[in-house]
């Protein structure tokens, strides 16, 4: 290994060292400028969310009247693109872990559109993803009925959802609206809105 | 071709053949890949607060659990430790590949990694609770000391190899990271008892409370108490004593993402411990009439052409010859040293290696070896608006070790600061800097051994300690700072670049590039590879203690002369440049292999000086190590979990080959939950040979194979009973001694330990 302890060698490493540097940055800055989020970012996002979801149910009180017939399981639909894999990442974790709604098995679906064929059955949670579309006497009709999430904090700001994501300071994090801890059914245990580093509450709509 | 061209050949024509396997090995049904699916599983065990800190643009080298770290990485949970009834947590890192732990004396737990460790200094960085816990002495940490209750910890991430250049000073062979809990997650009373079957008892209670809804609290005590063990002979090892700690942690909400914490601990450990000084009082016979000197050599089976003025052996020796009849006209009388001291401490005989056949005095010197310690730190951490992510960290650490057998103490303060922060600079690139100050205070003092202290008329040297350090150097300052910039070239490419930079009074400045890379070959395989140039800068008692291990009787002048080794001032930083080489293969979501593979090319490598005619007690070489480790984990079934692991390791002086980190270890785990409340567990650790090299009885610790067997009965929610058998296969074995200072290794024997944990 003489060659590698000799001045030559560590001068020239030191000096290829900072060529290399400099080509990766202005390499990496020509890819990356202009060039929008890493779908493997996004899709971890979608991971965060979808356990997310997990926990919510755990702190969320369903009245048997919102409930399926005791020998049905409850329901979650999915609307929309499932861009960032949260539809995957949640049916995985059903499957999994057996996750159950008030002691029900789940079944998960993931549709395009909301329709009122899909509402034949009313779901327990109504997830809406990216490109999902917002039908605003549809939502009427879910209210205080279903657990109705959005990927868009606008969503809780215009009174269409309950619960919603926001990332922010490279942090997923919540948006819940204040009256979700306040009904009984579908209903939010108060000791999420204690979390603040977690849940930002918005004023009922 | 060098070796390290062929090496790296080697790894990739064998990355090639097993990639090219894995690639028919597609796993596209779900819409997951088998990456995801376990980090799914992974993320679902964290509470909802927990959640919200995942960040969703990496720092590579913080998150160590993100499979597309192009890192060496193994994490222990506390159940890692609690399920497989190891007492503490430096136990648990013998289920690491390229890790090496061993017992000595006193209970004391050795940690090296991946080959040159040397001894008793370590070459990573060791960071328990926040703070590097590396003494600059010794240039080592006691992690029996600086252990915490396990209930209190988070996680150990043990980084293999240099790592990400957010790491420090000291980051070499690898980095050892113990974390602790928040302490809104430590809330009620948690206990846990172990109980040996010899006695040894280690006990923990934390309780933790809440002040208001955003302040936290908790507060801990651990007592351990050792029972004496034995040495290979069988003698009594006389390393009973105690550890005692106590604890807090505080942590407070400050605002929306302004978080708090400030945490302490005070520790107090006692035990005795051995300087072997069998052969620190020697004879020359230079003096001795000729017709002597070769009965001298005739006795002890010496060519007869032999230079005695070259040759000095062990003054017992010397006496027994004399007491044979040997007419030894020289030899000291009992008035010219401490010879009630040295017959106080005398307990049977012990072959001389120098000359077969013969044997010598056993001399054994016990004292106390003490350890008290206190330390806090604080931390206060946020992320502004504008999406930076800062933490301002400060430590002050106050230690006083006591090394009675070797008339040695010193008082370490020492005073850390340090700034990390990270902030996206696009939606692809994330930059994190940090800046650190240290400043160290040092008060040494040294004392010369009973059995050294010789009448002034009879010497010739002046007395000196066996370890006399220099007071002229007793205040350090380091300061450190880094950059990097971990890229996201595509979606398959993580990318790392960056520096650090360090002034030190002990190495100089310094510049540490880095580049790591991992590659999502496809969802089943990930390739990454790093380089690292890393320095470890020398300990003080490598730099600036003066080694005086023994006296010779000068029977010309009649004096008793000491020889000493000086420490090495001159002794320069470590440099090492660091080529590692890993690969990921996850063929589903309950099965995983990594494999990684590392090649070290070292300057100046710090070694202690291996023979009797250098100048100094530690000598810088160049070095070369190489090798790899496999590691598997296999969810066999709900109920059922393995993990296993292999390491070899290969080490080179100067193209000598070295053994003292052992060329292969392996591990294989075993959890069987045999129903909801009864696991059952299995342990198999392999270590291969390794040689503790002396000046005159060097040791070689033959491999062994321990097998440790366990069962655990949760009997209600949070409680637990476990029952252990450790080292089934054999009644004891050997693991280490310290070259030098023991006289013998001391056994690790067969044992069965109770354990009882109430978690929160």
């Amino acid at each position: 290994m003489r060659f590698f302890n000799s001045r030559f060698y560590n001068n020239f490493i030191r000096r290829r060292f900072f060529l290399l540097s400099f080509v990766c940055i202005i390499l990496g800055f020509n890819i990356s400028f202009g060039s929008s989020e890493p779908i493997t970012q996004k899709r971890k996002v979608g991971r965060v969310q979808a356990v997310y979801l997990t926990h919510l149910i755990d702190f969320t009180n369903w009245d048997s009247k919102h409930l399926p017939k005791s020998s049905k399981p409850a329901k979650v639909v999915f609307v929309g693109d499932d861009e960032n894999g949260v539809f995957d990442s949640f049916n995985y974790l059903v499957n999994e872990n057996k996750v159950r709604i008030e002691g029900r098995s789940v079944e998960v679906i993931n549709v395009k559109e909301l329709s009122q064929n899909a509402l034949s059955e009313m779901p327990q949670i109504v997830f809406f993803l990216a490109n999902a579309k917002i039908d605003a006497q549809l939502i009427q009709k879910l209210k205080s009925k279903s657990l109705i999430i959005g990927l868009e904090p606008d969503l809780v700001k215009k009174g269409f959802a309950d619960i919603a994501f926001v990332v922010s300071k490279n942090r997923v994090r919540l948006v819940i609206d204040r009256g979700t801890f306040k009904r009984r059914s579908p209903g939010l245990s108060s000791r999420m809105s204690t979390l603040r580093n977690v849940v930002e509450i918005i004023p009922e709509k | 071709m060098s070796f390290f061209y062929r090496y790296t050949l080697f790894i990739l024509l064998i990355l090639r053949i097993f990639i090219t396997d894995a690639f028919s090995e597609s796993n596209a049904s779900s819409g997951l890949s088998p990456f995801e699916k376990a980090e799914l599983k992974r993320l679902l065990e964290l509470d909802v607060s927990s959640l919200s800190e995942i960040p969703v643009q990496g720092v590579l080298g913080y998150e160590q659990e993100y499979w597309r770290n192009p890192a060496s990485v193994h994490v222990i949970r506390p159940e890692d430790i609690t399920l497989n009834g190891f007492l503490n947590s430096v136990e648990a890192l013998r289920a690491v590949p390229g890790m090496h732990v061993s017992r000595g004396l006193a209970y004391d737990n050795f940690a090296s990694m991946r080959n040159f460790s040397g001894f008793s200094t370590q070459k990573f960085l060791g960071k328990i609770g926040g703070r590097e816990v590396s003494q600059l002495m010794l240039g080592s940490a006691n992690y029996s000391v600086d252990d915490y209750p396990v209930e209190v910890i988070d996680r150990i991430e043990v980084i293999r190899g240099p790592g990400a250049s957010i790491w420090g000073t000291n980051a070499v062979n690898g980095v050892l990271n113990l974390v602790t809990k928040h302490s809104a997650e430590t809330q009620g009373d948690s206990v846990r008892i172990a109980v040996q079957d010899n006695g040894t008892f280690l006990g923990d209670y934390i309780y933790g409370g809440e002040l208001d809804g955003n302040k936290f609290y908790r507060v801990w005590i651990r007592d351990q108490e050792y029972v004496e063990g034995k040495l290979d002979s069988g003698l009594p090892a006389r390393d009973d004593g105690y550890l005692r700690k106590a604890g807090f942690r505080f942590d407070a909400e400050l605002g929306k993402d302004l978080n708090y914490y400030i945490a302490g601990g005070v520790s107090t450990r006692r035990l005795e411990h051995v300087l072997d000084l069998s052969n620190r009082l020697l004879y020359n016979a230079a003096g001795e009439p000729a017709f002597v000197q070769a009965a001298i050599k005739s006795a002890l089976g010496l060519n007869a052409a032999m230079d005695l003025s070259q040759v000095s052996v062990p003054l017992s020796l010397a006496q027994g010859l004399a007491t044979a009849g040997l007419p030894l006209t020289k030899i000291p009388s009992v008035m010219s040293y401490n010879s009630p001291a040295w017959a106080s401490i005398q307990s049977g005989q012990i072959p001389y290696q120098a000359i077969p056949g013969v044997s010598i005095g056993r001399f054994d010197r016990y004292a106390p070896m003490t350890n008290e310690s206190a330390h806090l730190i604080s931390q206060i951490e946020g992320i502004t608006n504008s999406d930076l992510e800062w933490k301002l960290t400060g430590s002050v650490d106050q230690t006083d070790i006591d090394m009675g057998h070797l008339g040695l103490e010193w008082e370490q303060t020492q005073f850390n600061l340090n700034f990390d922060a990270n902030f996206a600079l696009s939606d692809r690139h994330r930059v994190s800097y940090g800046l650190s100050a240290q400043h160290t205070k040092l008060n040494v003092q040294s004392s010369v051994l009973d059995v050294f202290q010789f009448p002034t008329n009879h010497i010739g040297t002046p007395l000196r300690p066996i370890l006399d350090y220099d007071q002229s150097f007793t205040k350090f300052d380091r300061f450190n700072g880094y950059v990097q910039d971990s890229i996201s070239i595509n979606e398959d490419i993580l990318f790392s670049i960056g520096a650090k930079f360090e002034e030190n009074d002990l190495a100089g400045f310094g510049f540490q590039p880095g580049v790591r890379a991992s590659w999502m070959a496809n969802e089943n395989n990930l390739l990454w590879a790093g380089y690292a140039k890393t320095h470890r800068q020398p300990s003080l008692r490598e730099r600036y203690t003066d080694l005086t291990p023994f006296w010779t009787w000068n029977s010309i002048s009649e004096k008793w002369v000491s020889s000493s080794y000086a420490g090495d001032v001159s002794l320069d930083r470590e440099e090492m440049d660091a080529y590692e080489l890993g690969w990921r293969l996850r063929p589903n979501s309950d099965l995983m292999f990594e494999f990684s593979s590392y090649f070290y090319d070292t300057q100046n490598a710090v070694r202690a000086a291996t023979s009797v005619t250098s100048v100094n007690a530690y000598e810088a070489k160049d070095a070369e190590a190489r090798g790899g480790e496999v590691s598997v984990e296999y969810r066999v079934s709900d109920a059922w979990r393995l993990r296993g692991g292999y390491s070899i390791a290969r080490g080179e002086i100067e193209g000598q080959r070295t053994y003292d980190f052992p060329e292969n270890t392996a591990s294989l785990s075993s959890h069987f939950k045999y129903s909801d409340e009864i696991t059952l567990i299995q342990n198999l650790f392999y270590s291969g040979k390794t040689q503790i090299p002396s000046d005159y009885n060097p040791i070689t610790i033959p491999s062994h194979l321990r097998l440790d067997l366990g069962v655990i009965w949760k009997t209600h929610e949070n409680w637990e009973i476990g029952f252990f058998g450790k080292d089934l296969l054999e009644p004891y074995h050997l693991e280490t001694m310290y070259p030098g200072v023991d006289v013998e290794p001391a056994r690790v024997e067969r044992s069965f330990i109770l354990t009882l944990l109430k978690k929160f």
